[in-house]
């Protein structure tokens, strides 16, 4: 785990131009930053939706103050250009099918490969998907997780404890609860 | 509160109640169990990368920040 007083200060001297700072504060998140991505949207999109992140990062660099650890702050920059894309990408016509847990019932026996990890957390809901994938992908506290998704600590609880209770039901019947046997719409 | 102690988040004096309770109840105790397995299993095999962004992010800031170049670098691909 990166020292986030140690993150923190690069941010703030990245935003009195110190490029040496602004490097390493890029070296010290990206991976953070990217497996958050790609867990809120894809791995195909990941790549350039991290550089859109600090784009934005350092547009909001000046005002970043660094009462909230850096981290968190990138974080939740990334979790908003997350949505953007999500928003942008639900006004064109979808090219790429969605996976639906039924069509992970097919791969049963074969849950041990992380493909299949990957794709029940890409099944959850998004606003669990994002409060499971900064807790125990990212290894973020609660309070961290709040502070990215901008919602109180007892609402990243829940998420996680709901996101866990729809991973346990996939894996025990091919469906989340009442989707099973939905055929290919999802509604 | 059985998800949230498996994060080490649950508040003091919690897990005793909780222990107590699974002891008697096998749902709840299978429960835990699995979300125990699934946790282990999603931390352990999400873990892939993307490409190194350092450089490129570093021509932008370069660039200036206020400028929005960041716009038209994405619209010219």
């Amino acid at each position: 785990m990166m020292d986030d007083a140690q993150v923190t200060a690069w941010a703030l001297d990245a935003g009195r131009g110190d490029r040496d700072a602004a490097a390493a504060f890029v070296r010290a998140t990206q991976t953070s930053v990217w497996r958050f991505l790609a867990a809120l949207t894809s791995a195909a999109e990941a790549d350039d939706l991290a550089q859109e992140t600090y784009l934005r990062a350092w547009r909001s660099l000046p005002s970043f103050a660094g009462r909230s650890s850096a981290r968190t702050w990138l974080l939740s920059i990334a979790r908003r250009v997350a949505v953007d894309s999500v928003r942008m990408a639900a006004t064109r016509p979808r090219t790429v099918a969605m996976t639906l847990p039924e069509d992970l019932v097919d791969v049963n026996g074969g849950f041990d490969q992380a493909i299949a990890v990957e794709q029940l957390v890409a099944a959850l809901r998004p606003e669990r998907r994002v409060a499971f994938v900064a807790t125990q992908l990212l290894g973020m506290s609660y309070e961290e997780a709040a502070e990215v998704c901008g919602c109180p600590v007892g609402t990243i609880r829940s998420r996680v404890a709901r996101a866990r209770e729809d991973l346990i039901k996939v894996l025990a019947t091919g469906s989340p609860g009442k989707r099973r046997g939905g055929g290919g719409a999802a509604s | 509160m059985l998800s949230s102690q498996l994060d080490g988040e649950d508040a003091p004096g919690q897990w005793n109640v909780a222990q107590q309770h699974l002891t008697s109840c096998d749902t709840c105790r299978r429960w835990y169990d699995d979300a125990a397995a699934i946790t282990r299993r999603a931390r352990m095999t999400l873990v892939r990368d993307g490409v190194d962004v350092t450089e490129v992010v570093l021509a932008a800031l370069a660039a200036g920040p206020r400028r929005h170049r960041w716009w038209g670098l994405r619209a010219l691909r």
